[in-house]
């Protein structure tokens, strides 16, 4: 029983936070056309800034805040200098870009930083177990999905029922018409930039505090996995984003739960042909988007 | 209210609008007829800023207008419905009324402007939470026009507003606009049925070619209908 339930955690857990990556890939995609392969580095970014502020002995309801701040200016400024000069350019131009502002993001890291990982001292509570009821679970796999979860609510939210997240979803189907309406084109993308930031901070947090240390190539391995998710829940499209990362969370954990033991080295890799044949079935994901036009 | 002086539009090789001179006035409601291909839609795009005009100048109320941004000129107060309504299929009609709202110069709450839209508009308030991709051609016209109503324009650009209705709509919606000018706004209304257009215009203008070819009020219009059919609107004496 208890075996079960911790799987499931487990399952909603690593779910969340590849629901929670999609879901910053999503939004980016969605208005600009612009899968950013660097989103796992803001990622990192989230993360280090975790670190350092806890080793300077900032408590963690500040760290968090502020590691989201981080990663949602550094989202920004992202933006500002390397995908503004290329808007409207065609996809391969906007992949490229993203690659390159990675690979140098990284590198930039292990020169600045340093290319060993840094850990941070993160509360104990987090690596005990609750008791509820007679099942034991342990804390921080229901943290990270609570956490996860509510940070994907808040977004989802913003987008539902503020004019930000409004004129986002309008420009996401036709930017054109958005701006005819008198929405700033400028402000909408500087706005989606910073959400998708903020969410990849929050997920650079609890990503590494699942395996307790950040380093130059944390995000590479959440970054696949979110756009494998994304692409499975139909690329471009929001809640198509965090259905995949659930399903693909799951999928994980009952294949690392049931596999026979000489297979789990090959785990992702039969994860990954499940993602091909639903995709075979369904080219444009479960839930796909309606692609509108791009800037 | 709106002046054109030698405006050109260009798409690469095309040259879609020669020249064009164009002046209307505040509260008059002025249709640019034409053949497909005349240059009507472009001059809409060129005064909405969707497509640069590369030579002339658009001034709206003495400040020119040409080269900014489209978004900027929507802000300055004019509205353009364009060919095919540019509805936001994937949000509902109250998140379209309320793109429009958020990219407008506020100066009544959003409440009031919904509250006029549905009074002009009574289906829209019934289907105020449905997605706007799955209201009937009609509807999503009357979506288009109260979305432009939201943003209380100066200037109304409508391209094409009756294309694809069946022809008792078509009666409806001219009958709309002709409301929203009693209202005081000023329009620009493109059309290919000229006649519908013709009926609740106050001046017209033809394009051929993307020269104007005529320039006169619509009563006049009116009464040589038959030649200015068959002369400028590509269509054959039957």
């Amino acid at each position: 029983m208890d075996e079960v339930l911790q799987q499931v955690v487990n399952a909603v857990s690593v779910g969340a936070v590849y629901a929670l990556v999609a879901l910053g890939l999503a939004l980016v995609y969605s208005v600009l056309g612009l899968i950013n392969f660097a989103h796992g580095e803001l990622m990192t970014i989230g993360a280090y800034a975790f670190v350092f502020t806890a080793m300077a002995g900032v408590p963690i309801f500040l760290g968090v805040p502020f590691a989201i701040a981080a990663s949602a200016s550094s989202a920004v400024v992202m933006e500002r200098i390397a995908f503004r000069p290329v808007r409207g350019a065609g996809p391969t131009t906007l992949l490229l870009t993203s690659v390159a502002v990675s690979v140098m993001l990284q590198t930039a890291f292990q020169m600045v930083i340093s290319p060993l990982p840094r850990g941070a001292q993160l509360p104990d509570v987090l690596y005990q177990a609750v008791h509820l009821g007679p099942v034991q679970l342990s804390v921080l796999p229901l943290v990270s999905a609570v956490t996860a979860i509510l940070g994907s609510g808040i977004v989802v939210t913003a987008l539902r029922k503020s004019d930000i997240g409004i004129s986002i979803r309008a420009a996401a189907e036709d930017f054109t018409v958005t701006r005819l309406l008198g929405v700033p084109a400028q402000q909408v993308v500087q706005w989606t930039f910073l959400m998708s930031g903020a969410v990849a901070g929050l997920a650079g947090v609890i990503w590494m505090a699942q395996r307790g240390s950040v380093d130059p190539l944390m995000g590479a391995i959440p970054l696949l996995k979110a756009f494998v998710a994304a692409v499975l829940g139909g690329l471009g499209s929001v809640p198509g984003a965090i259905l995949g990362g659930f399903t693909l969370g799951a999928g994980e954990i009952l294949l690392q739960a049931f596999l026979p033991t000489a297979l789990l080295p090959f785990r992702d890799g039969i994860v990954f042909a499940l993602v091909i044949a639903v995709l075979t079935v369904r080219p444009r994901g479960l839930m796909p988007a309606r692609l509108g036009e791009r800037v | 209210m709106l002046q054109l002086s030698g405006v050109d539009v260009r798409y690469g090789p095309v040259h879609a609008v020669h020249s064009l001179d164009l002046t209307v006035h505040a509260g008059q409601l002025l249709t640019i007829l034409g053949a497909n291909g005349a240059g009507k839609s472009s001059t809409l795009r060129a005064i909405a800023g969707t497509v640069r005009a590369s030579a002339g100048q658009i001034l709206l109320e003495g400040r020119r207008i040409d080269g900014l941004p489209a978004e900027r000129i929507a802000r300055l107060g004019v509205s353009l419905v364009p060919e095919g309504r540019g509805i936001l299929t994937t949000l509902t009609v109250e998140e379209n009324l309320r793109v429009a709202a958020i990219g407008a110069r506020a100066t009544t709450s959003f409440a009031t402007r919904t509250s006029e839209v549905f009074e002009l508009f009574p289906v829209l308030r019934e289907r105020r939470r449905s997605l706007a991709g799955l209201l009937s051609g009609g509807e999503q016209q009357q979506l288009a026009l109260g979305r432009a109503l939201v943003q209380h324009p100066r200037l109304l650009l409508l391209d094409e507003p009756s294309l694809g209705l069946a022809p008792k709509l078509r009666g409806q919606v001219f009958a709309q606009i002709d409301e929203l000018r009693r209202r005081g706004a000023t329009v620009v209304l493109v059309e290919q049925d000229a006649q519908g257009a013709l009926s609740i215009a106050d001046w017209a203008v033809a394009l051929s070619s993307g020269r104007k070819v005529l320039d006169l009020p619509a009563p006049e219009a009116r009464e040589s209908y038959r030649e200015l059919e068959i002369a400028y609107l590509g269509r054959t004496a039957r």
